[in-house]
């Protein structure tokens, strides 16, 4: 294999705070968001042959982190409940302890979700990607992906305002 | 913090279900039924608000090891024949 060239080398150092908040908004835990990427990195970096240089090198990496995170929890949980699962960690979500008051009830209503809404809501609203790429990254069909984003905001929205879903 | 060895035969899994090949623009439109409303153009307070949360983490300085963690991957490869 050869050495990426410089400019896959900093598109890799450019996308590491994306691959963090990703993780830790699948985590909800600094420290396994933090060894997620690390395997992320790592195994980014022995496959950089199969990636095109063109295409959207960040819906690449979030695939591969994606997917690292579930074959992890399969393997600590032997569990088929893994939105449960992954909310059994702690929520050490916002950055400094005013970000985590104000942002409560917010962090609380993610950790609520199911698994599969989050993480579709975290790309297509949060992250502006595509429905295309969101649904490679999540392994499903486009519509499967639209409906999981709709049904995460109406599930959060009623939440933050009081009113049953 | 456990640091695990980058390049290490124990480290690292193989690419199981992971296909990088598979191009990650698939291109094809989904036979199912569209949702009635497009999030991305109903941006609302919520999304405005998920937003926040999560710059809040992309604005986190990035730990140290992850670019010690590139260095050392990238002396590796030039160490190989």
């Amino acid at each position: 294999m050869s050495p990426p060239s410089p400019s896959l080398r900093d598109a890799l150092v450019g996308s590491i705070p994306s691959l963090r908040a990703f993780a830790i908004s699948l985590c909800h835990n600094r420290t396994e968001a933090d060894d997620l990427v690390q395997e992320t990195l790592i195994k980014a970096w022995n496959n950089l042959d199969s990636f095109e240089e063109g295409t959207n090198l960040k819906a690449w990496l979030f695939r591969i982190l994606r997917n690292n995170f579930y074959n992890d929890l399969r393997k600590q949980k032997q569990h088929n409940d893994y939105a449960r699962a992954a909310d059994d960690s702690q929520l050490v979500v916002a950055a400094s302890q005013e970000k985590a008051v104000e942002f409560s009830d917010l962090i609380e209503g993610l950790r609520d979700l199911p698994a599969d809404q989050r993480e579709a809501l975290i790309l297509v609203t949060v992250e502006d990607m595509s429905y295309e790429d969101a649904a490679a990254i999540c392994d499903c069909p486009i519509g499967t992906i639209k409906s999981r984003v709709n049904r995460a905001r109406a599930r959060l929205d009623a939440l933050m305002h009081g009113v049953e879903p | 913090m456990s640091e695990k060895k980058p390049g290490g035969e124990a480290s690292i899994k193989p690419l199981a279900e992971v296909d990088a090949r598979k191009p990650v623009n698939q291109g094809e439109e989904s036979a199912e039924t569209p949702e009635p409303t497009d999030p991305k153009v109903d941006l609302s307070a919520l999304g405005a608000q998920l937003k926040q949360l999560y710059s809040s983490w992309l604005d986190e300085p990035v730990p140290d090891r992850f670019t010690k963690l590139l260095d050392e991957l990238e002396r590796d490869e030039r160490g190989k024949p």
